[in-house]
């Protein structure tokens, strides 16, 4: 047999510092889910049970017990009531012995008197019970007879007491008495003869219940049959007894119920073994602790909103129906009124904690929503807010505008003013408060002229303030040549800084539950709605970014795209939604799924950067011009947070730079060769012995012209080495002209080749520099080569005709049939109104060539076709 | 007799320079601010060789050298010297008649050596013709 020996990983997982770890960890799990779960219910069932305990719920348990016995059907009577009445008592001393002998031969097993005033009883066939009146001894709870049992001879002595009544009414009765050698009995129970194992018990009243009532005088007159109380018991009273005195479950309401038929109701009880007892107190705290256990075992696995009726409700209905029961079968009565409350305050209580629970978690789920937008955004500096307020209003042409605040104490302040002061306002106190509560109580925009009469213009006052901080505006209408709009931004900004302001008064509010003024709900949803308008405003501005943006969730799914990236995917015909990143890697680059994956896994792994060439996506224009970007950002990253951004990024104005910088050192380069060779020849002359002075003379002006010349070439160019990129996007640079033209050609020939028709190009072999930027020159050539191809018949000719002359270039396309100029010129000229196509392209062309110094001219006539001319500054 | 020497370029300094140099070394230098006149020069004068520039306005080198092939005139023998020149122009330029090719900038006496040599195969493919 082997012994079991744990893995070695098991091992050494167990050390001494993980098995500690483990054991707090436990523990405070244990505390926590005692502490949530369990002390509360069983607080509160503690709590329930001790004031059961002193009777706190005796008026309502007893009403419960009075319900139910009350309406239960009648037994056969085990009591009779014998009434002595005035002819019984007119007779003589011997009436007693006749009374005895006459119950004896109906049958009666039983005689009780209740009170003591016939005399010694010296002998009886039937045991004659005595109900002495009671004293209270001075130790606590103990009697004795009075006057004491030894003057009643052979009859038994037994307490004539009641126990008290609860809340005003007889329901008990106890069944001894302590007396201050031994127990006395209580008369009912002796003459019962039961005595129930605990004293006390409860007396059933059910009003169908019979207790017969004879008058003595009736049965000593022999008018009943022998054995005709055959079974019962007798208990003998004066008629006083048999007035109503108590009152009891048949009487709660007033003291109707007679003394004797009381006691009657409690020998009937006796005897029939219908004794009902209320539960023991520890009987009572187990079930209440029970069901508290019960309770909270339920609470745990649930949420007790969704159970906060129902389930007590159910609960209840349980309790009564188990309580009945118990009472009815069992004869104890339950601590019913504990057991129904139970369900209910625990109920309350596990709501009221799972609502402050929740209340604690939306708190700091705001406060973290919060944290990010709320810290980086105005609301941070609440007291710059009005600040904002004032200057944004500026813009919008706000002449004057004076916030003001109006205090607790009824006085003005001046928050921020600008070109206005608060001596502007000139208006009666009383009227201003008047005009002030009707601004605030309508939220609305109200005429200040009488306030400020002062100000020129229309002036205005508007309420922007919160509950704790009563704000007004007092602004002129802005005058701008646009006041339509203006007005429509000054309530934008109203509403807006309202909204902000609310917002920060809202989340500002001390986050301590004790503490905080204002309810959980006002402070997430201010959050909520500084969040998602954050959220919103981020995402416009991030749409209005050109470079496509996508970010991804560290799962690979999209959460957000901007405009740019979702034209991108309709481009590339995907899904932005259903898109994984690997998949849109694979739709958009050339690299395949192996090197996809791999490339995935290495930024989640290690962050940082890739960059790859963007496949094409059918626009030819665009090939290779857009470079795709995925980063990973970790630093300072929690990894559950982390996220895969794509970025494609267009090439064209970095290519362009490129291509400008590329132009510029090769002019460089050519013009600084021709003047370093003049320089050099020049040199070499001036050393020469053969040359006289004049000669040396010329020579060195010569060199001197030459170094000037290469420094205003230097100097021509350094702007665009030095500029950034952004600033390259339109500038102008010495291009090869030939090189354009080519261009212009080859994108055009595709259409020409369409229509069937030839491209006649001529141009230098070698081209010197000319001042252009290419991208739009190119455009215009080529929109210029269009125009005249497509008005050109098939096999007809189109010519384009560069030529380098000194200082300029000459750039002549021609052919076509031809519009007449009028029609030409509209084209060309309204290409902002509607011109489309490369009438546009001409037409914008036109406009940038001015900055490069060159010009374009055209025209055109029906038959004679169409003539484009650009004249461009040459440079070397 | 002094060798003539037709120097073509649209640079009037470098053209000046040029024709100062190679006249203190005994040569007979015309110089012409573009191809244009200096077609014209080559076709109606004599010249034993020619310095030319391939970036010109209004003819540039290559067009000048397929214009004088077509001209069907007495050929004198061309050297390029320009700063524009690139490799892949190289057997352009020889199918052209090109003699010698000095890219800009060159050495004044090294310029010297090389039209002298560019006229010694001038006269030795005259003597041979």
């Amino acid at each position: 047999m082997t012994a079991f020996s744990p893995p070695a990983t098991l091992k050494e997982s167990h050390t001494p510092n993980s098995a500690g770890a483990y054991t707090r960890m436990r523990t405070r799990a244990i505390t926590r889910e005692l502490l949530g779960n369990w002390l509360g219910p069983l607080l509160i069932v503690v709590a329930l049970a001790a004031c059961h305990q002193i009777g706190l719920f005796g008026q309502i348990d007893g009403r419960f017990f009075d319900a139910v016995t009350v309406n239960q059907p009648g037994r056969s009577p085990s009591v009779v009531v014998v009434e002595r009445d005035e002819a019984f008592d007119a007779q003589g001393p011997e009436r007693f012995g006749e009374l005895e002998s006459d119950l004896a031969r109906l049958g009666v097993e039983r005689i009780g008197y209740l009170g003591y005033d016939r005399g010694a009883i010296t002998t009886s066939e039937t045991p004659i019970i005595i109900g002495l009146p009671t004293q209270a001894l001075p130790e606590n709870q103990r009697f004795e007879l009075r006057p004491p049992a030894t003057g009643i001879g052979a009859g038994i002595a037994a307490a004539r007491s009641i126990a008290l009544a609860q809340y005003g009414i007889n329901r008990s009765q106890s069944a001894v008495l302590s007396g201050r050698s031994g127990t006395i009995p209580v008369f009912e129970a002796a003459l019962a003869d039961t005595f129930p194992p605990r004293s006390d018990f409860l007396i059933p009243m059910p009003q169908q219940q019979s207790i017969p009532v004879l008058r003595a005088s009736q049965l000593t007159s022999g008018q009943m049959e022998r054995g005709e109380l055959a079974g019962l018991v007798a208990m003998v009273v004066r008629p006083e007894a048999l007035r109503g005195s108590l009152s009891t479950p048949l009487s709660p309401d007033r003291r109707a119920t007679s003394e004797a038929i009381f006691r009657a109701h409690a020998i009937n009880s006796l005897r029939s073994g219908q004794i009902h007892h209320r539960a023991q107190l520890w009987e009572s705290w187990i079930i209440l602790l029970a069901i508290g256990a019960m309770l909270a075992l339920v609470y745990r696995t649930t949420d007790p909103k969704r159970l906060a009726v129902m389930f007590p409700l159910a609960c209840s209905v349980l309790i009564l129906a188990a309580c009945w029961a118990v009472l009815q079968f069992t004869g104890k009565l339950l601590p019913v009124s504990a057991m129904l409350i139970a369900p209910w305050i625990v109920t309350f209580q596990r709501v009221l904690e799972r609502e402050t629970s929740q209340d604690r978690r939306l708190e700091r789920t705001a406060s973290r929503a919060v944290q990010t937008s709320f810290n980086r955004s105005a609301l941070r500096e609440g007291a710059r807010l009005p600040h904002f307020l004032g200057s944004a209003a500026q813009y919008a042409g706000v002449e004057r505008s004076l916030l003001v605040e109006w205090l607790p104490n009824g006085k003005l302040e001046a928050v921020a003013a600008n070109n206005a002061s608060i001596d502007d306002i000139e208006l009666a106190p009383r009227q201003l408060r008047r005009i002030l509560k009707e601004v605030r109580d309508s939220f609305g925009v109200r005429d200040a002229a009488e306030i400020v009469p002062g100000w020129e213009g229309e002036a205005r006052i508007g309420w922007v303030g919160t509950g704790e901080q009563q704000l007004f505006w007092l602004h002129t209408r802005p005058e701008t040549t646009t006041p339509g709009k203006s007005a429509h931004l000054v309530r934008a900004l109203v509403n807006s800084f309202r909204e902000l302001f609310r917002w920060r008064a809202d989340l500002n509010a001390r986050s301590s539950q004790e503490d905080r003024h204002l309810p959980i709900d006002n402070k997430v949803a201010s959050a909520i709605a500084l969040v998602a308008n954050e959220s919103e405003q981020v995402r416009r501005g991030f749409d209005t970014i050109d470079t496509a943006v996508i970010i991804f969730h560290l799962i690979g799914s999209p959460l957000h795209a901007n405009e740019a990236m979702q034209e991108l995917y309709r481009e590339a015909g995907l899904s932005l939604f259903d898109t994984s990143l690997s998949e849109m890697l694979l739709a958009l680059t050339d690299l395949d799924e192996a090197r996809v994956e791999a490339l995935i896994e290495d930024l989640m792994l290690n962050g940082s950067e890739m960059r790859m060439p963007m496949r094409d996506l059918g626009d030819g224009e665009r090939q290779s011009e857009r470079m795709l970007r995925l980063a990973a950002p970790v630093r300072n990253t929690h990894v559950a947070d982390r996220i895969l951004v794509l970025e494609a990024i267009d090439m064209r104005n970095a290519n362009r730079a490129a291509d400008l910088r590329k132009a510029v050192a090769k002019f460089i380069d050519l013009q600084l060769r021709n003047d370093f060779e003049a320089i050099l020849l020049g040199s070499q002359l001036a050393c020469d012995d053969r040359l006289d002075l004049r000669q040396v003379r010329s020579v060195v002006e010569r060199i001197d012209e030459t170094a000037r010349r290469a420094t205003g070439r230097l100097d021509e160019v350094a702007d665009l080495i030095r500029s950034d990129t952004s600033d390259l996007t339109e500038a102008c640079y010495p291009v090869d002209a030939t090189a354009v033209v080519k261009d212009a050609v080859a994108r055009a020939s595709g259409f020409a080749d369409e229509l069937g028709v030839i491209i006649e190009a001529e141009h230098p072999g070698v081209s010197g520099f000319t001042l252009a930027e290419p991208v739009a020159l190119t455009d215009m050539l080529v929109s210029m080569l269009r125009v005249v191809i497509a008005d050109t018949p098939q096999n007809g000719a189109v010519k384009l005709k560069l030529e380098e002359l000194a200082g300029r270039t000459h750039i002549r396309i021609s052919g076509g049939f031809g519009i007449g100029f009028e029609r030409l010129l509209w084209l060309i000229a309204n290409y902002e109104e509607g011109a489309v196509g490369e009438y546009r392209v001409i037409g914008e062309g036109m406009a940038k060539v001015t900055r490069w110094s060159a010009s374009v001219s055209y025209w055109g006539s029906e038959a004679n076709g169409f003539g484009f001319n650009v004249d461009l500054r040459g440079i070397g | 007799m002094a060798a003539r020497i037709l120097v073509v370029d649209d640079d009037p300094i470098l053209a000046g320079l040029l024709q100062m140099t190679l006249q203190l070394e005994g040569y007979d230098v015309a110089v012409a601010s573009d191809g244009d006149v200096g077609l014209k020069l080559v076709t109606s004068e004599r010249f034993d060789l020619v310095m030319l520039d391939l970036v010109m306005p209004k003819i540039d080198g290559l067009k000048f050298l397929r214009l004088l092939a077509e001209s069907g005139a007495d050929r004198p023998p061309v050297m390029i010297v320009s700063s524009a020149m690139e490799e892949k122009m190289t057997d352009n330029l020889r199918a052209l008649g090109v003699v010698d090719i000095a890219r800009k900038p060159v050495e004044p006496a090294e310029l010297v050596t090389r039209a002298k040599r560019a006229l010694s195969r001038g006269s030795l493919t005259a003597e041979q013709g």
